[in-house]
Parts: C-alpha cells; structure tokens; sequence
C-alpha cells in the first residue's frame, strides 16, 4: 500500500464553502482525528491525524479503506449503528456542539474517548474524535489528566466552550478530556481554534 | 463630526480568546484594546482611559481580581466585566470581587458579551 498517496489534509469540494471562517491549518495540525460529514454523512474532509492513528493501532488498511465519499456509518452496525445515526442527524442541525463520551476499556486499561461534532449548516458537520486519556485499571483519571496538561507557569488551559484542555508542549493542540475531571482553582478557561470558529467566526 | 466609539480593554492569557472578542466588539464599533496580563492592562487603563475592562480571572501572574480591585481604587469610573469559567464563590479564593464589578460566566456568545457590554455603557 502507498501510505504516501493516502496521508494528508483532505477536504471534499462539498464542505468547502461551508467551512470558511475556519482555521484549516489548525484542522489539519489537531492531533485529534477531524472529520468532516455532509447532509448523508459521507466523509468530505479527514485531518492526518486519521492517517497517524491508524498506524498506530496496526489499522492502516483504514488509509485506503475510509477515504472521501465513504459514509461514516459504514464502520459500525446493529443498534450501534442506528444510535450514530440518529445522533449525527440530529447533531447536524443543532445550535450547539454535541458531544458524547464513550468508554473502551479492558482488563488492564481504561480508555475515554469524546466525540464533538461542530454542525456546519446544510445538515453537514466536523466530527472531533479524541482520546480523554488511557490508564491503568486503578488509575486515576483527574491526576492523569492535570500532570499532563500543567503549563510551565502552573495554569492548566482548558477550552470554556468543549472542555478540551490545550496541550503544554504544542499550544495549537488541544486533546479532550471528561466531565469527571472538576475545574480546580488553576484552570484558566481559554477557546479553542474550533470554537472559536464556531461561537465567533 | 462622528462621536468617539467607546473603548474596550480585554484582558485574557488566550490570545486566540482575545482575538475572538475582539473582531466581535470590533464588527460592532467599540475601539478595542488587548492585554495578555493584569499587569499589562493595569498599565494600559493609565494610558488609554478605556470606558469598559473585560477581564478574565485566572492568568499565570496577576489574576484579575487583582487587577479589578486596583481599577477600582485607581480608576473608579471605568466598569469593570469579570469573565470566567469559574463559579463566583470559586473565585473568593482570589480575595472578594469588587462590589462595583459585573460576572459573567464562560462560556458566552457574542451576542450575551455585547449586551453586557452594551448594559455597561449606557
């Protein structure tokens, strides 16, 4: 397989139009997976951090399976499957970003992840797909958390408006995080490029 | 001859935050200025007689009760909008808030801040 041909920032002609006022090079640097949706909910954009992931996992025959046109319900079934449906629709034409938290866990490891989906207008949306955090079974997820996001001068930055917490080492990178974890006295609440766009472009 | 726009000064440790209010207030017609610390703004409510801060709570240095309380001794006339993600009674920790001060809570729109805003000028 040519990972070459397939790695990269692709945008469907459809979303185009619909996604000015956003900040494409921090869509396309995000670390957490971006993708963008249509009214059908076929795949018109992906940021490489779908490219990155799947390699990751061992998945890389995602990089020519899940390209532009595909339609994101593809990957799942059943009941599962008619739950992400109705969400995504539904999601699509509301006034607020949607967001919903699921656990993959196993008998060592706990694993959060956090879907936010931006609506677009014209039943289009981007899909944020974020990791919260990977721990021990007897972890603990608020600790986890706050070691990793502390910035050198001791606040924690965190997005008002998704909750994503921005990275210390990377400030154009925000990762996501879960409503368990309390905002203590040294969290400062900044916005995220997405928001940003989203609530002021 | 046109009336001077009022001034707003924001204060915020996000600069993508403060770029955001600002092209808001901006698209409105307030003259808008930006500090990334309370100190910073502090000096600037010296020089540039702002009619409004906006100021978040907390920053790496300075926090902006700190700076809400020297404003409100140094410059009583200038009303003050604190912004934050945090509870009110969270915030004691950082010493009372001014009782001349306005909260509001993060996350806001653009629409709420320019009602604010709005409120505070009249």
């Amino acid at each position: 397989m040519n990972t070459a041909l397939a790695r990269g920032f692709r945008v469907g002609q459809p979303l185009q139009s619909l996604l000015r006022g956003y900040d494409l090079d921090s869509i396309e640097d995000d670390d957490s997976i971006i993708i963008g949706l249509d009214a059908q909910l076929n795949i018109q954009l992906l940021n490489p951090a779908w490219d990155v992931q799947a390699e990751q996992f061992g998945a890389s025959g995602a990089l020519q399976c899940w390209q532009l046109g595909r339609c994101i319900l593809d990957a799942v079934s059943g009941a599962e499957g008619d739950f992400y449906r109705a969400a995504f629709v539904s999601a699509a034409h509301g006034e607020r970003p949607w967001r919903w938290a699921y656990d993959c866990d196993d008998e060592h490891t706990r694993r959060r992840y956090l879907l936010v989906s931006y609506p677009l207008g014209q039943g289009a949306q981007l899909l944020v797909h974020s990791k919260v955090y990977e721990m021990a079974v007897d972890g603990s997820p608020a600790q986890a958390i706050r070691a990793r996001y502390r910035q050198d001068d001791g606040v924690i930055v965190r997005c008002a408006y998704c909750a994503r917490f921005r990275h210390p080492a990377r400030q154009s990178l925000w990762e996501a995080t879960a409503e368990e974890t309390r905002d203590t006295h040294d969290v400062s609440h900044g916005i995220c490029h997405l928001c940003a766009s989203f609530h002021f472009g | 001859m046109s009336p001077k726009p009022p001034t707003v000064l924001l204060v915020d440790d996000d600069a993508l935050f403060l770029k955001a209010l600002a092209r808001s207030l901006s698209s409105w017609g307030f003259r808008v200025l930006t500090a990334r610390s309370a100190e910073s703004a502090l000096d600037m409510t010296r020089e540039h007689r702002p009619d409004v801060l906006v100021t978040d709570v907390v920053m790496p240095e300075k926090d902006g009760v700190w700076l809400a309380t020297q404003v409100e001794a140094l410059h009583p006339e200038l009303r003050v909008l604190i912004v934050s993600g945090h509870k009110p009674e969270t915030l004691q920790r950082f010493g009372p808030l001014p009782t001349t001060a306005r909260f509001l809570a993060k996350p806001f729109g653009p629409a709420r801040l320019l009602a604010e805003v709005q409120e505070m000028i009249v």
